[in-house]
């Protein structure tokens, strides 16, 4: 490896390097095209017509720089749309990248996400992932784990093969539809085959518990016109932390996948340069459990003191809305339990408010549980020794979400009213009743007879971005979120999207609350109390995979060679 | 004056060279994996425990371990330290090692460990193990054996500990008063929610004494405190740290100058390596990492050649161990709270061979909480200087300035080295598996705050720990 003066790299974006890279660095189009689809496909085999395909493909490709494509071509014309796409390495050495240069890629991202099923906290049959690890030669094939979490009957997907993931968005269902079809139908005509196509819902701005989402997001230094509030100097992280080629948080420059200076066609080009990481993951929610959980507990903890002058409220509704906003960190309406500990507040607070808080006003979690969920995904200023430390250390661990929610939503509070009149009415009965229907738009006539996305599950298709999969989500979920230990808690991993099967404190004056399964399994033999009394899971993982999301010269050497 | 917080959580490190005997070695490396195996049914938590058959070897575990280590063991591994980084044409024999994370005097630790070792059945064990190396004696000798062990224990040249002075006991028995208040206090929440917190403390502390389920004899005794003994050594040490400081600064002051002018032109010319393996991809490393909330590191590299980076490596070393003595005993070490035990160990080349060729090596035992990542990544976070001032006296380090700049900075260099030099732990045993070192300490907080009177101001304090 050559070995470069970090100095010399910045790490502020500048206007020029824009052209190169994929706009999903900077835009998640939540309000512009509500409908996506994550399409997976497995390229050709032969390298001239995955190229081929490629080719094809590069032209409609939106860039952060711009100009791109306004409009994706579909059967018979042109629809408003977007199109982003990201491969595993495997697809990259199948459109013909050198070998050598795909070996330079991260461990983790040749491994795939289902060799990091230990770090991940997913199912494991330890001794073939260690079977596996032996024999490894490659490590470009996702090779699935015999466990039941791609179970297909619930919504599974093996990407197993997958090459490539395209991401496309559009601003209606129909549209979406035929973006779909239009890319389905491409792949095939190269002999590519396309895999499964995941159907997002139309993106409310909330995840499918009811929380609202995307409220804390990192931005990049010298993005070009982030969002409409200026992002806190904390928020506002090295560009080397979201893409490759640049100086990073700890004022390094990352290991880059590049040719050798010497190589007679490509010397020194750096093929991460200006890409990104992108992980996947299907992470079904069980939002009628969620609620259920939180209706019955609500009723057990209604009316309990938990500071001078304040209680849990006693009406079983407003307690189980008061303890989810403690697992989750936040209210549904968004409003974080620093800003407003005791009530969910009139209304959502103002975008500029909104983010602005702190965790040094609470070192013990009274307002806001150290181990709730967006406390572990994102401690600020909380994450240990003096403030500017803590900071330091977050903002080497930060990621970008682009995740979509996908299958039917509810309104949470329709759902607590079935849920907390009806003890034992059935999860079907309540599903019918409480769905939100999705509302026709205009010029979507074709939502009927669609019939594509899936209305029995309801979860989150997530997906992240960051330079670093080891530093930025694999971080994240196992050292923040499903770490049992996190920052002093014990034995308490994250309550709403961790593995379940623990309980969950909920600090209070005069002492703590704390939350166990209000529907224990019965007792069995040698069986655990702890484990008896533990929370149920309610986010369970279906499937996913580690992408890279190539610069624009990146793509031009995959196609033109 | 005496100190009763000297005599908890020390480190034992017992090194002997293997015969040079393959079959003998192969021997051993199946006995350490039975052993391994064995721990990793136990280790895997809620797991089932595999069975272990393997051609009559099987070893008792429930014997060897919890039954011989359980009381006054923190935390043990095996380790063969074999040399396979070493230069081809001038090779270490293989040292066997113990590193043990216990309570009491060596001496006396030894003893109970070979009094319970005579129960039948129990003995072969360490006899299987230890088997394999030069000269040694079966358990059955008796105190030749403590003795045999304690002439091969090495010093370890720094040693820190997460909850310093607090017995393996005294942990226990802090968790278990934990567990028995949470458990009270989920049973009677609401009925406590209308008393102030004196009250609540009273009744807890009333609880406690009614002999409530869980708990056992003695187990209201909390470890001893930090006493008057440890205050006088600590600012004893620390008045003559600066005494010594203050004599000798003019007379030494060339001596010093000297010393940074060489320092700078040998990191000039270092050679940092070049290596370029993926960090992650070390099967046999990986594959035992993250079962339990702990996770060990067993790091292996030689001291740049010559008097000067010896030197220098054992003064920074001397310094490390005072520091961990008496400055960092609240459960962190220059902001890193997550490690439970860590020492660095010389293994000196006492071979009869030329100067130059002689390498002394620098052996790095740590057990950490969370992932290894994580850990390394605290390193750089929070005390890149320290660290780079221990092993910048090592080979292949990343470039580094002044001793202590740069170095561990360059965070994706430094794992790299470290993975480099990681070196597999055949056996190793945790005796706390479900706590971090935070949950220690608060639990013995808790336990402290549980069996007396506390000031009203100190209460919320203490009630928010539960």
């Amino acid at each position: 490896m050559s070995s470069i003066d970090p100095e010399a790299v910045p790490d502020t974006l500048d206007g020029a390097d824009l052209a190169q890279i994929q706009a999903l660095l900077f835009r998640g189009w939540a309000r512009k095209f509500r409908w996506s689809s994550f399409l997976f496909v497995e390229v050709p085999d032969d390298p001239d017509a995955a190229r081929a395909w490629l080719r094809d493909v590069r032209g409609d490709i939106a860039w952060a720089g711009g100009p791109g494509p306004e409009q994706l071509a579909v059967a018979g014309g042109q629809v408003p749309g977007r199109l982003q796409v990201a491969f595993t390495t495997k697809g990259l050495r199948k459109l013909g990248l050198d070998p050598q240069i795909v070996q330079r890629f991260p461990f983790e991202a040749k491994a795939g996400m289902e060799r990091r099923a230990r770090v991940l906290g997913d199912p494991v049959d330890d001794q073939r992932a260690a079977d596996d690890l032996e024999s490894l030669e490659q490590f470009e094939t996702n090779k699935p784990t015999p466990t039941d979490w791609k179970d297909q009957t619930r919504g599974g997907i093996d990407l197993s093969a997958c090459d490539a993931m395209l991401l496309l968005y559009a601003t209606t269902r129909k549209d979406r539809q035929a973006i779909d079809l239009a890319q389905r139908a491409l792949i095939k005509r190269f002999r590519g085959r396309p895999m499964a196509s995941e159907l997002s819902s139309r993106w409310l701005e909330r995840e499918p518990f009811g929380f609202a989402d995307g409220v804390s997001q990192p931005a990049i230094k010298g993005q070009p016109d982030a969002t409409t509030v200026p992002p806190s100097v904390n928020n506002t992280i090295a560009a080397g932390e979201l893409l490759l080629g640049y100086r990073n948080e700890y004022g390094q420059v990352p290991k880059s996948p590049q040719f050798d200076v010497g190589h007679p066609k490509h010397g020194g080009f750096d093929v991460g340069k200006n890409g990104t990481f992108l992980v996947f993951r299907k992470l079904e929610q069980d939002v009628i459990g969620f609620w259920r959980t939180f209706a019955k507990l609500g009723k057990r903890f209604a009316g309990q003191r938990v500071a001078e002058g304040h209680s849990v409220p006693t009406d079983p509704a407003a307690a189980a809305h008061w303890l989810a906003a403690r697992a989750m960190g936040r209210w549904t309406n968004g409003n974080s339990t620093m800003s407003c500990p005791f009530a969910p507040g009139e209304q959502r607070l103002p975008p500029e408010q909104i983010n602005a808080f702190t965790y040094g006003a609470d070192p013990h979690g009274l307002a806001c549980p150290i181990g709730s969920h967006v406390r572990r995904a994102n401690p600020r200023d909380q994450r240990g020794g003096p403030e500017s430390e803590s900071w330091k250390v977050v903002r080497r661990h930060r990621i970008l979400r682009r995740g979509r929610a996908y299958g039917r939503l509810f309104d949470p509070d329709q759902l607590l009213r079935k849920l907390l009149a009806e003890d034992t009415i059935t999860d079907d009965a309540i599903a019918a009743h409480a769905a939100i229907a999705s509302e026709p738009e205009a010029g979507d006539e074709a939502s009927a007879e669609a019939g594509d996305d899936d209305q029995t599950r309801s979860g989150l298709l997530f997906v992240c971005l960051q330079a670093s999969i080891t530093h930025g989500f694999e971080f994240v979920q196992q050292i923040w979120n499903n770490n049992p230990g996190f920052h002093g808690v014990f034995q308490e991993p994250d309550l709403v999207a961790g593995p379940g099967g623990s309980r969950f404190s909920i600090p209070a004056e005069p002492v703590r609350l704390r939350l166990d399964n209000p529907s224990p399994v019965p007792a069995a033999p040698d069986q655990d109390e702890d484990e008896r009394l533990g929370m149920p899971r309610f986010v369970i993982p279906r499937g996913g995979g580690y992408f890279f999301v190539p610069s624009r010269a990146t793509i031009d050497l995959l196609v033109d060679g | 004056m005496f100190d009763p917080t000297r005599y908890a959580s020390r480190a034992l490190t017992i090194a002997a060279e293997l015969v040079a005997d393959d079959e003998s070695v192969d021997r051993l490396r199946s006995v350490l994996q039975v052993i391994h195996d064995d721990l990793t049914g136990n280790n895997t938590s809620k797991q089932k425990q595999r069975p272990v058959v393997r051609e009559g070897q099987a070893v008792r575990n429930d014997i060897f371990l919890p039954g011989l280590l359980a009381d006054d063991t923190h935390f043990m591994r095996f380790v063969i330290v074999d040399d396979k980084l070493g230069p081809a044409d001038n090779q270490l024999p293989l040292v066997l090692v113990w590193e043990s994370n216990h309570d009491g005097d060596p001496d006396d630790y030894l003893r109970n460990v070979l009094a319970r070792a005579s129960q039948p059945d129990a003995v072969l064990d360490f006899d299987r193990v230890f088997g394999a190396c030069i000269g040694y004696p079966a358990m059955a000798s008796g105190d030749a054996w403590v003795e045999w062990m304690l002439e091969h224990s090495l010093r370890a040249e720094a040693f820190y500990s997460g909850y310093r002075g607090v017995p393996k006991t005294k942990v226990k028995a802090a968790g278990r008063v934990h567990e028995v208040i949470r458990t009270y206090l989920d049973e009677h929440r609401l009925s406590l929610t209308t008393r102030t917190p004196i009250e609540v403390h009273d009744e807890i502390r009333r609880h406690l004494e009614s002999t409530p389920a869980g708990l056992e004899p003695g187990d209201l005794e909390p470890a001893v405190e930090r006493g008057l003994g440890f205050t006088l050594r600590k600012w004893a040490t620390l008045v003559l740290i600066g005494a010594a400081v203050l004599l000798l600064a003019l007379p030494l002051l060339p001596l010093t100058l000297a010393w940074y002018a060489v320092l700078r032109r040998r990191e000039a010319s270092d050679k940092p390596d070049t290596s370029n393996r993926a960090v992650h991809g070390m099967p046999d490393l990986i594959a035992v990492e993250d079962r339990i909330v702990q996770n060990q590191l067993t790091h292996l590299v030689d001291i740049k050649p010559g008097y000067f980076r010896y030197f220098t490596q054992r003064v920074v070393l001397l310094a490390i161990d005072q520091l961990a003595r008496i400055w960092f005993v609240h459960g962190e070490l220059g902001g890193i709270s997550s490690i439970h035990f860590a020492r660095w160990v010389i293994l000196h080349d006492r071979r009869d061979v030329e100067s130059k060729r002689r390498r002394h090596r620098l052996i790095f035992f740590s057990n950490y909480d969370f992932s290894w990542d994580s850990y390394l990544g605290e390193f750089v976070d929070r005390a890149a200087g320290g660290l780079t001032a221990v092993w910048s006296n090592t080979v292949g380090y990343p470039r580094t300035k002044n001793l202590i700049h740069d170095g561990a900075d360059d965070e994706e260099t430094f794992k790299q080295w470290a993975r480099d030099r990681q070196i597999a732990s055949q056996v190793w045993w945790s005796g706390v598996r479900y706590s971090s070192v935070d949950n220690i300490n608060n639990d013995i907080a808790v336990h402290r705050g549980a069996v007396r009177a506390l000031e009203p101001e100190d209460l919320p304090r203490w009630l928010v720990r539960l």
